[in-house]
């Protein structure tokens, strides 16, 4: 027991002894870990709240098309609609882009309209406020604010009231409270005037944070639609309703209409995401057999001065296994060394918001730019991490101590 | 206590087979004082290699107290190179980027002997070396008479009862090897196998009780 504990002080000490190989073994490690950490992280945000948002979307998404563009629906085929079997709620929506100015930055909201009538009747609906209340029928000029929309507004959002400071260069004094108002003057010329009267949760981040709640007749007003257009259609089926087979109807029915379902909206946010994050796994691929490679070359090539002082240690009557073993162990104080540094690394830098990549992450710029890329990370892709980043490296920095800890100390002193 | 008999040693260099040692027979008695010489590459040092575990033959025997040691797996030997011989190699091959008293307690390591006992062992045989102001000295930061004596002290801190020692005096100036002299003399007093590989005949030769000639990897007659 004793033996095991010298050897491992032993190892220790040898990544002091062997300063610059630990460098260069260690920074690859970190960079490698920092990579795929932030792959992970995201990653797992992104598949995560695609599935989350999915419990909150309607069934079906009817949208007007006139000459294969987006354009205002036609309220008129609502009565249409609710004669199809299954169909228990039909909801007109009426949204846009609002793009913004913001201290010189170019920010684009989502401004929705909810007909608060005809809202599911809910209790999971609470669970998305973070903070106030949800619109209720015959709200006016009021609206409901995204995670994200509130912080970079000032207002005082979550525990982190630190965290909303400093993103937002403001003093406390000047931090927003529920039930303040706020004026909305977009590029584009539109103007509203609301009182805040609630908060989203962060949970459904890539669909909520940027949105911006009110009632379909403030959003009408906003963007100057007719009192029979709206920018969408929202379904919501019983449970006997196939989706699908509505869906299908709908098209038929209604030549000028696109027709989407839950699934469909989902999958196509995965699908966007999963087609990118292949262009890092191809990127992860290659930092980590270059690690390999690296780690390998690194140990085979010190193995000159290494394999003379195993020799030696051998000759002291050291036994293979012992210097087995310090190598094994110098090898995994380096991968966790250089794991818990990338983990940490890739994990800060998916919260600053992934400088410099956020934009090709997510290729949509109506996402507002704090926060962007939604972070996940739970204990097992941390503990996978962990395996990766550990157990490769160790073994195959194991061969070469193998190698020249079973020749004798004859040759390994003279080679 | 050790015998060698019909000792054949090859090297594989590339695809040349080298004959370092052909048929060697050679007996040694505990507590002699027995001295290798012969020109270079004569096999001197193949031999004490041999005799340490360091490399085995390629055919004939080597009984170490009537123990067939010679064919003996490499875990078996570790404990015999531990126990039974202090090496004191030609280029003392102490460790970098350990200290002088560190070197020399290097043999303890795997013995789970802690840290803390493994200096008061080292610091003693420094203090008998006359060396214990340079402990805490990096390897690279002794004098050539003063690795070698880190080397004398690394071979010795185990107690060993068989030293061997590979060309101890070329490297060093004439006053250490005086200081060599003395301290063979004393460990041949406390009863040791001591076992020399040199060219250098004369500065010993007082405590010398068997020379083997070497000569083209056999022994020679001549003395
Ligand atoms: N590891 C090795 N690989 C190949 N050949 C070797 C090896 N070690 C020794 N030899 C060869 O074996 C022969 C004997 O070498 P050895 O080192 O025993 O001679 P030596 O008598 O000690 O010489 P020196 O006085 O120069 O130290 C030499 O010809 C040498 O080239
Ligand atoms: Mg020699």
């Amino acid at each position: 027991m004793k033996k095991y504990l010298n050897l491992l002080l032993v190892a220790v000490q040898n990544l002091r002894r062997y300063k610059a190989k630990s460098i260069t073994i260690t920074i690859p490690i970190i960079l490698m870990m920092a990579v795929s950490s932030f792959m992970m992280f995201s990653r797992g945000g992104f598949v995560k709240d695609a599935e989350m948002a999915r419990e909150f979307l309607p069934d079906v998404t009817i949208q007007g098309i006139e000459a294969g563009r987006v354009v205002k629906v036609s309220l008129d085929i609502i009565p249409e609609i609710k004669k199809i079997p299954h169909v228990k709620t039909v909801a007109p929506r009426v949204w846009g882009y609002i793009p913004l100015k913001i201290d010189d930055l170019d920010i684009s909201y989502t401004l929705m309209g909810l007909e608060l009538e005809d809202l599911p009747d809910n209790p999971e609906f609470l669970e998305v406020m973070e903070d106030g209340s949800f619109l209720v029928p015959g709200d006016r000029n009021k609206v409901v604010l995204g995670y994200g929309v509130a912080q970079t507004l000032g207002f005082r959002v979550g525990e982190d009231i630190e965290q909303a400071l400093e993103l937002c260069t403001i003093s406390i004094s000047d931090l927003k409270n529920i039930g303040d108002e706020i004026t909305i003057d977009d590029t584009l010329g539109n103007h509203g005037k609301f009182k805040v009267i609630g908060i989203l949760k962060n949970r459904v981040q890539v669909y909520s944070a940027d949105l911006m709640l009110v009632s379909n007749d403030d959003a009408r007003d906003f963007f100057g639609y007719a009192e029979n257009e709206a920018s969408d259609i929202l379904l919501y089926l019983d449970e006997n309703g196939s989706a699908d087979r509505a869906a299908l109807m709908i098209s038929q029915l209604f030549k000028n209409t696109r027709v989407m379902t839950a699934k469909a909206l989902t999958n196509l946010v995965k699908e966007a995401f999963g087609r990118r994050s292949g262009t890092f796994s191809a990127m992860w691929l290659i930092l980590f057999s270059t690690v390999l490679m690296f780690a390998w070359s690194q140990t085979t090539h010190i193995s000159v001065d290494a394999g003379t002082e195993i020799g030696i240690l051998k000759s002291f009557g050291w036994q293979t296994g012992d210097i087995i073993l310090v190598k094994m162990v110098e090898s995994l104080l380096y991968g966790f060394l250089g794991t818990s540094i990338g983990i940490l690394l890739g994990f800060v830098y998916a919260l600053m918001g992934t400088p410099g990549i956020s934009g090709y992450c997510i290729g949509c710029a109506s996402i507002y730019p704090k926060f962007p890329v939604p972070v996940s990370c739970d204990a097992d892709s941390i503990i996978l991490l962990f395996l990766i980043g550990v157990i490769p490296v160790t073994l195959i920095t194991a061969i070469p101590a193998w190698l020249a800890g079973t020749i004798d100390p004859d040759k390994a002193i003279k080679s | 206590m050790i015998s060698i008999k019909n000792v054949f040693k090859r090297y594989k260099s590339g695809k040349i087979y080298v004959k370092a040692l052909d048929d060697i027979s050679v007996n040694i008695e505990k507590g002699e004082f027995v001295f290798f010489s012969g020109p270079s590459g004569s096999g001197k040092s193949t031999l004490l290699n041999i005799i340490g575990c360091l490399t085995r033959v390629t055919s004939g025997s080597y009984l170490l107290e009537d123990k067939q040691v010679s064919h003996w797996p490499d875990h078996f030997l570790s404990p015999l190179r531990r126990e039974r011989f202090g090496f004191i190699f030609q280029q003392f091959n102490l460790v970098s980027g350990y200290s002088a008293w560190e070197n020399i307690a290097l043999p303890l390591i795997p013995m789970g002997i802690s840290q803390k006992e493994r200096r008061k062992k080292a610091l003693l045989i420094l203090e008998n070396l006359n060396l214990t102001t340079r402990a805490d000295f990096m390897a690279q930061e002794l004098s050539g008479g003063q690795q070698q004596l880190v080397a004398i002290g690394r071979a010795l801190v185990n107690n060993p009862d068989i030293i061997l020692a590979d060309e101890p005096f070329s490297n060093i100036d004439a006053r250490h090897v005086e200081n060599f002299e003395n301290i063979l003399g004393n460990l041949k007093n406390q009863g040791k196998t001591i076992i020399i590989a040199s060219h250098f005949h004369e500065p010993i030769t007082k405590l010398v009780d068997k020379t083997f000639y070497f000569e083209n990897g056999s022994i020679s007659p001549k003395q």
